[in-house]
């Protein structure tokens, strides 16, 4: 028989209810990891070896993680959800399509068909595209455990590169989104890579933007991915657009702002001399464009 | 930890008494002689090891088996009854887009997938489609005509 894994085969689990993970995570939080689509998680896997690894647990059988759900005022996205569910959703088209426009750009139709919004958040990769979005949309997450259950916003949650504040025997169950407040919402993702299909995101901008009948903007949101050890909005640009008309002269210094703040989050690397410049110009085109939106009538 | 899993592989309902941490590419190549299947990359970049789950393309170097139980498998050698080609493989050999070969039963699957919920792709749909299948021999434009052919014989336009 060939061999699953290079020396010893972690145990196998496939339970069918939520109280069951927790439980069997309750025993064991150190030995046990769980397994959504397994694009990331596998392949780290694999690469390091079963070592202390006593137990896989794949969460494909557990039917309440998965789904979209919509009610009056929020959007709850179950952790085991795919991407590919993501793109084709009525509800994510509707109501946040600047998740569905990153969610689209992720991997392959085949890596899709797998990677699970919960993966992508969990595994906390610094190029995870849903993040961004769900950030500028205010998203929390519901994490439960044998102890109870916790709602954290998801800003902050990445505390740095595949390191989040989720406890060894907590679940995320969902990610729940409030819907959009009432004025118009204008939204858009940018992303850049090195190449076109299966592109692993360099840069990433998300803007949201709600304008008022003034054409005046109201609220901004705005984050950048790939770019921030720990995922967070960019408040010190958000507040230079809140009340404002949008101006080309304010968009320029608001994307200056908001790049000099990014890159002095950590100790200069040697690609800020290019990333810095090309995540401004990438910031200020994405908000000129929704700027003619808004002047133009044009929303979503 | 050995255990029974079932599956419908090409259509015929089957039992292994595997491990569940088995990936289903070697499955698929090491126990039911099914290599028509490849492994490339072995980390879901290359796109050979394409196989369909339940119609929808997957990496089976990604997928445990013990993800697949109860579900069904096609891959390259179930596209046609033995000794016959489909017509995507016809318009494939017709129009010159498979070389090595290496990445061909991956791109035949994603075709198979792209046709059967959109029947006449346009360009970009198809190269979309093709994203997670990388080829170096042919540049894809022969494979993208042989998807484009194909479609176009089953809607009758040709």
């Amino acid at each position: 028989m060939t061999p699953a894994l290079v020396g010893k085969s972690p145990a196998w689990s496939a339970p069918e209810a939520v109280a069951t993970v927790l439980e069997e995570l309750r025993a064991d939080p150190r030995g046990t990891c769980l397994l959504a689509g397994g694009t990331d998680a596998w392949i780290q896997i694999r690469q390091n070896g079963p070592g202390s690894l006593k137990r896989l647990l794949s969460l494909h059988r557990v039917r309440e993680l998965n789904g979209i759900t919509c009610t009056d005022d929020e959007i709850l996205i179950g952790a085991t959800t795919r991407i590919a569910e993501l793109v084709s959703s009525k509800v994510i088209q509707e109501h946040l399509p600047l998740l569905g426009a990153a969610a689209a750009q992720i991997g392959s139709v085949q890596i899709r068909n797998l990677a699970t919004i919960g993966g992508n958040i969990v595994n906390a990769a610094a190029c995870a595209d849903t993040v961004p979005p769900l950030l500028v949309h205010d998203a929390e997450l519901i994490l439960v455990s044998h102890l109870g259950r916790r709602v954290v916003p998801l800003t902050g949650f990445i505390e740095r590169p595949y390191r989040t504040q989720i406890a060894r025997d907590e679940l995320l169950t969902a990610v729940r989104v409030p819907l959009p407040s009432t004025g118009r919402t204008l939204t858009a993702f940018r992303k850049l890579g090195r190449r076109r299909a299966l592109n692993i995101t360099r840069i990433s901008v998300a803007v949201r933007l709600t304008i008022d009948t003034d054409g005046t903007c109201r609220a901004a949101g705005i984050t950048g991915g790939s770019v921030m050890p720990s995922p967070h909005r960019i408040s010190i640009a958000e507040e230079m657009l809140a009340g404002k008309r949008l101006r080309p002269s304010l968009l320029d210094k608001t994307a200056a702002a908001a790049a000099e703040y990014v890159f002095n989050l950590q100790p200069p690397r040697w690609s800020a001399q290019y990333k810095q410049p090309v995540f401004e110009n990438m910031l200020r085109d994405t908000l000129s464009e929704l700027a003619a939106l808004a002047k133009g009538g044009a929303g979503e | 930890m050995s255990s029974t899993l079932e599956l419908t592989i090409n259509g015929q309902k089957r039992s292994f008494d595997c491990e569940p941490t088995l990936r289903l590419i070697d499955l698929l190549r090491d126990h039911c002689g099914l290599t028509g299947t490849k492994e490339g990359c072995g980390i879901g970049e290359c796109g050979a090891c394409t196989v369909l789950l339940d119609g929808e393309p997957m990496n089976a170097c990604l997928v445990p088996v013990g993800q697949a139980a109860g579900r069904s498998v096609l891959t390259v050698e179930g596209l046609s009854p033995a000794g016959e080609l489909c017509d995507l493989q016809r318009e494939f050999i017709d129009r010159g887009a498979v070389q090595c070969g290496f990445c061909t039963p991956g791109m035949l699957l994603s075709a198979t997938a792209l046709l059967l919920h959109n029947s006449q792709p346009t360009e970009a749909e198809i190269r979309e489609a093709l994203a997670g299948n990388l080829c170096r021999c042919t540049g894809y434009t022969q494979i993208v005509d042989a998807i484009q052919a194909a479609a176009m014989a089953r809607t009758g336009e040709r």
